[in-house]
């Protein structure tokens, strides 16, 4: 029997470069040696990071670990201006934690979502000290990752997120908290409401800011992106199917591997997909879905692998790169060396003879394009409502796979599916899909919904995704939509099918129709839209045998 | 700040065994009171669900320890009846420790929150307080038990667990315990009978005997005024699979405990929450507002400074704070159950309440003829669980779920009043008087109170069931404790009642034949009935409070 080392926590206040002083925790071994810090900086506290992380069991492990609340969040200094300021806190605390005499000058980024964030803008800072850094259900780009999706303004998950960190902003006036408190009595009034003159606009000044789209200035000061051939760090991601974040983290690992500054980056670069939702990382089941056993994060041997790899990649030793992912049907683990993995692609077009409203149309995926078209209605007062996939937010369903045939049941989705799959069908990569739409009004959501039915009828979401366009009236154009990315088996006996519409709410905010900015809308108008099924298809990168 | 340190301990018990102990305190502190989380599930899993250091800075020396035989502690594992005397001994240990002032408390959930109270009936001298969260009655008929009826979908997958993570395991053991856990509609599916868990983890097998007072008899508590002796603060939810358990252990600690100061400072607090979603503004599948939530309410800090209070000896908050579905509010008693008015309603039908579609409704008087109703248990294709209290890996999970599902088929009773004029609102518990036959020599009464909304959904609020020995085609009537609530069915909501046999794998099915299941090889269909209406009137009794 070993008895661990003492493990010692301290308490203290790092100061940045302009004085504010930043609450900060230090949690480590009580041996006298210098050891590689983990460092976990974010905005929901330190107690919530020290216990979800279990700071004392890392220390044990080995390791320094580092927890520092934000600018302006619970005990420290300064004012909270979200993800704006964690690039040169985190670059200065790096540097800080670099220098102390229980680390051995080596600092990595660790922790989730907020927390990977902070870690990507820190690195896009490239203080020296910065070693590696360990994103889970983390992007790398504000605007992209988290705000916008397809043009359209990510509503539900951006301004349930805001009210919360309202909620928990201790230094606010009480009457700030609790007018929070009181929008979020009611949720499905608070999505509702018009984002001209939305609540938060005053309350979370932040929230006005993220209302202006195209600012390129206010986003590039919050995007790694255009830096990762900057970047000499290894990166271990974690990230999953049906989590928010999940197209950024695959975005950044091809990039890191093709442009990050050296051979070692270029080389270390690892990225682990389950099918996970952002508030079931790791875990096989969501609220509405059962993956089966295999699809823990312990058949990965996660989180502990991911300390393993980063000691191996500290001690320059090799470590194993690239992608593991899971395929969701098969419920199979498959390691890819980079992504996406090679397929054929496979065309399936939108077709109908009376009309694919609803589950009750005859609307088929079909393998050539016929003649035709669809009509349904946009109504903004009555949208299609959300029904799980990459959401995080109170309202249910929660994220995931959800049945959605009570959304298939409207006359404003169009319905398309194919005929029983005779064999299996694995589809990895990025779908896209081409609609020839058209639309009374000025600017239109296109939102296309790639589905698995079961034979019993059961319809699960696999994929979905918006592009905000603008149009002339009534003149049809082709609208691309980049659906996301996936893993899935579609299995024998089962159907694809797609669904087109015009909304998804309250993932999306409603198009106003009238080509008036959301911001400054006050009336949002219904419209008829039109699919043209000629040239409307959706492209599914499919497995040919050539994966591993 | 006070340096904080962590260390690594092994602590001797009575008979030898050492247990694996995480000792955290301050540095160059005056001796202070004791915090103690003693639990199965592994010291890191009890670090992740309680900030250690958060509470060390606020003045407790902290103690997480893995209970006897389970992750790095020696011995073997004997779930419930070890931690009487294992949490006595810690305890005096921790008293007599000079970083320790000689005042102890005690926290944790679900199984850390039984392990409390076992340590609390051995009365060691320095426990002052204990906060038991989603935890807290009788392990025979809270834990393993209910209604008569074995917890099938709780007790399995836990005992799979402990099995599948027990240290001293041989690995083929393990395996089996994981292969089990692969396939859980299998092995729920399972005749108990034929269930091989009962060779891996052999508490299991003990488990299966009911009415065997030598396994049972020491882990009943009772709440007998000489066992008991501590302020507790109890915590759970509508739809925890504890939520009876909780409250009884609130009751009888109220009303039994041995001293004055005990009996006035326990404090209970409901939530519409699930086991493992405590102080969450929900469950899985249904969102109660932020009006349910501790981002609101602070609970997590108002418990440390409840046990703050206690362990000073100071008068504590004694409220009961519940939350009272329907209307998102919470409201505080000083009594429980409230003062209710009890509202009977009474089963009939006409042509036959089997579904939905049937013409089932609830009347506030029972018709003068008596009449019955017939539906076909079938073991092989039992009603489907939807939600509820249940805490299985299945879905749907725990909490309110649409119950049209189950409602569509032939085998669930199904009766509804017709839309309320006017909010009505439950506070207690709710019971119910079916009058029941078979023609089998016992069966389940299930019963189910639903929350049905203008659009037709249909929101399941409490539900329970009542196993009973029965002569063949001979009715009687079954109590059952359908379970407690707080719930305000709005305007235009209509009350449902669910009357079935069977709820699986929430609970085991019953083999009809009268067999003990831990025998009964197969399991049999019966043809039921249920009476209506004269002298063998059937009824659900809600107990409903103004305003």
């Amino acid at each position: 029997m070993t008895l661990a080392v003492d493990v010692i926590a301290q308490d203290t206040v790092v100061r940045m470069r302009d004085g504010v002083g930043l609450a900060t925790d230090v949690v480590v071994a009580d041996d006298g040696q210098p050891k590689p810090a983990l460092l976990m900086r974010g905005p929901y506290s330190r107690a919530m990071t020290r216990q979800g992380s279990d700071a004392v069991n890392l220390a044990r492990d080995g390791w320094a670990v580092v927890i520092q609340d934000s600018r302006g969040r619970f005990d420290s200094g300064g004012r909270f201006d979200p993800f704006r300021n964690e690039g040169r806190d985190g670059a200065d605390t790096v540097t800080w934690v670099a220098a102390q005499p229980w680390c051995d000058g080596r600092v990595i980024g660790y922790g989730g979502s907020y927390l990977g964030f902070a870690s990507w803008l820190t690195a896009r800072e490239q203080p020296p000290a910065l070693e590696a850094i360990c994103p889970v259900s983390a992007g790398g780009g504000v605007h992209r990752s988290m705000m916008y999706e397809g043009d359209a303004f990510q509503l539900g998950l951006v301004s349930s997120w805001a009210l919360a960190l309202l909620m928990t902003d201790l230094g606010a006036p009480a009457e700030r908290r609790e007018r929070a408190v009181e929008l979020g009595l009611d949720r499905e009034r608070f999505f509702r409401t018009r984002l001209a003159g939305h609540p938060l606009r005053e309350l979370f000044p932040a929230f006005d800011r993220w209302l202006d789209r195209d600012n390129d200035t206010y986003w590039s000061a919050t995007d790694v992106m255009n830096s990762l051939h900057l970047l000499d760090i290894p990166v271990f991601q974690v990230a999953g199917w049906y989590d928010v974040f999940c197209e950024d983290a695959l975005a950044l690992h091809t990039g890191m591997r093709a442009r990050a500054a050296s051979d070692h980056a270029r080389r270390n670069q690892r990225l682990v997909v389950g099918p996970w939702t952002h508030t079931t990382m790791l875990l096989p089941i969501t609220p509405e879905f059962d993956f089966g056993p295999a699809a823990s994060g312990a058949a990965q041997g996660l989180p502990q692998a991911m300390l393993d790899w980063l000691r191996k990649v500290l001690d320059g030793a090799p470590a194993k790169d690239g992608l593991t992912i899971f395929v969701m049907g098969s419920g199979r683990w498959r390691d890819l060396q980079s992504w996406p993995p090679p397929t054929t692609a496979t065309r399936l077009y939108l077709s109908s003879q009376r009309g694919a409203n609803g589950l009750a149309g005859d609307g088929r995926l079909v393998r050539a394009p016929t003649d035709g078209s669809d009509r349904f209605r946009y109504n903004p007062d009555e949208p299609v409502p959300t029904r799980g996939g990459r959401l995080h937010w109170p309202l249910r369903p929660m994220a995931g796979p959800v049945d959605q045939r009570p959304v298939e049941e409207r006359q404003d989705v169009l319905v398309y599916t194919s005929d029983r799959l005779t064999r299996d069908l694995t589809v990895v990569g990025a779908v896209t899909a081409e609609v020839a739409f058209a639309t009374e009004g000025r600017s239109a959501d296109v939102t296309v919904k790639l589905v698995d039915v079961w034979p019993d009828g059961r319809a699960y979401n696999v994929l979905d995704s918006v592009q905000r366009t603008a149009f002339i009236p009534q003149e049809a154009r082709s609208v691309e939509i980049a659906l996301g990315s996936t893993a899935m088996c579609f299995r024998a006996g089962h159907r694809i099918r797609v669904e087109v519409s015009s909304s998804n709410f309250p993932r999306f905010d409603r198009n106003p129709s009238t080509g008036c900015d959301p911001r400054d809308a006050t009336e949002l108008e219904p419209a008829w839209q039109t699919v043209h099924h000629a040239e409307s298809r959706i492209t599914l990168p499919v497995d040919d045998g050539s994966l591993p | 700040m006070t340096q904080v340190r962590a260390s690594d301990v092994r602590v001797q018990m009575h008979d030898g065994v050492r247990l694996a102990t995480d000792v955290v305190t301050a540095d160059g502190s005056t001796p202070r009171p004791a915090m103690v989380i003693r639990g199965p599930h592994s010291r890191a899993a009890a670090r992740m669900e309680t900030d250690i250091v958060g509470l060390v800075r606020r003045g407790w020396a902290v103690v997480v320890q893995d209970v006897r035989g389970r992750y790095d502690s020696e011995g073997e594992f004997d779930p419930f009846h070890q931690e009487r005397h294992d949490g006595a001994d810690t305890i005096a240990w921790i008293a007599g420790q000079p970083w320790c002032d000689g005042r102890v408390a005690s926290m944790g959930s679900s199984y850390l929150g039984l392990a409390q109270w076992a340590a609390a009936a051995a009365q060691p001298p320095a426990l002052r307080a204990i906060a038991s969260l989603v935890s807290g009655g009788e392990v025979r008929d809270t834990w393993v038990y209910e209604g008569g009826a074995l917890q099938l979908g709780f007790v399995v997958p836990w005992a799979i667990n402990m099995a599948a993570t027990a240290p001293a395991a041989p690995p083929e053991d393990q395996q089996r315990a994981a292969d089990l856990a692969a396939d859980w509609h299998g092995t729920f599916r399972t005749p108990v009978a034929r269930q091989p868990l009962r060779a891996l983890f052999p508490p299991f097998e003990r488990w299966l005997d009911r009415e065997d007072d030598a396994y049972w008899q020491p882990l009943d508590l009772g709440g007998r005024r000489d066992r008991l002796d501590v302020p507790a603060l109890h915590v759970t939810g509508w739809y925890d699979i504890f939520c009876e358990g909780t409250i009884d252990r609130y009751v009888r600690m109220r009303a039994e405990a041995s001293s004055e100061y005990a009996r006035d400072s326990q404090r209970l607090i409901v939530g519409p929450w699930a086991h493992t979603g405590v102080f969450a503004s929900g469950t899985a599948g249904f969102d109660f507002g932020e009006m349910a939530s501790a981002t609101v309410h602070r609970f997590a800090d108002q418990t440390l400074d409840w046990l703050a209070e206690a362990v000073d000896g100071k008068p504590v908050d004694d409220a009961i704070s519940i939350f009272v579905m329907g209307s998102g509010k919470w409201r505080d008693h000083t009594s429980w159950p409230p003062t209710a008015r009890p509202i009977r309603l009474y089963l009939s039908s006409q042509i036959g309440a089997n579904s939905v579609h049937g013409d089932g409704v609830l009347l506030t008087t029972p018709t003068e003829a008596t009449s019955t109703e017939g539906f076909r248990y079938d073991p092989d294709d039992p009603v489907p669980s939807r939600g509820g209290r249940s805490l299985g890996p299945f879905h749907p999970l725990a909490g309110p779920v649409d119950q049209r599902p189950v409602e569509e088929r032939d085998d669930v009773l199904v009766y509804t009043t017709p839309p309320l004029p006017v909010p009505v609102t439950v506070i207690g518990k709710v019971t119910a008087h079916i009058v029941f036959a078979t023609e089998g020599h016992s069966a389940d009464v299930t019963v189910k109170l639903v929350d049905v909304w203008a659009d037709g959904r249909a929101y399941n609020v409490v539900d329970s069931v009542r196993r009973a020995g029965f002569t063949p085609g001979l009715p009687q009537a079954v109590e059952v404790a359908v379970g407690s609530t707080a719930m305000c069915f709005r305007a235009g909501h209509r009350i449902r009642v669910e009357i079935s046999s069977s709820n699986f794998p929430r609970l085991d099915r019953n083999p009809s034949t009268g067999t003990s299941i831990r025998d009964a090889q197969v399991l049999k269909p019966a043809w039921q009935t249920v009476y209506h209406g004269g002298r063998a009137a059937s009824y659900i009794t809600l107990p409903v409070v103004e305003g």
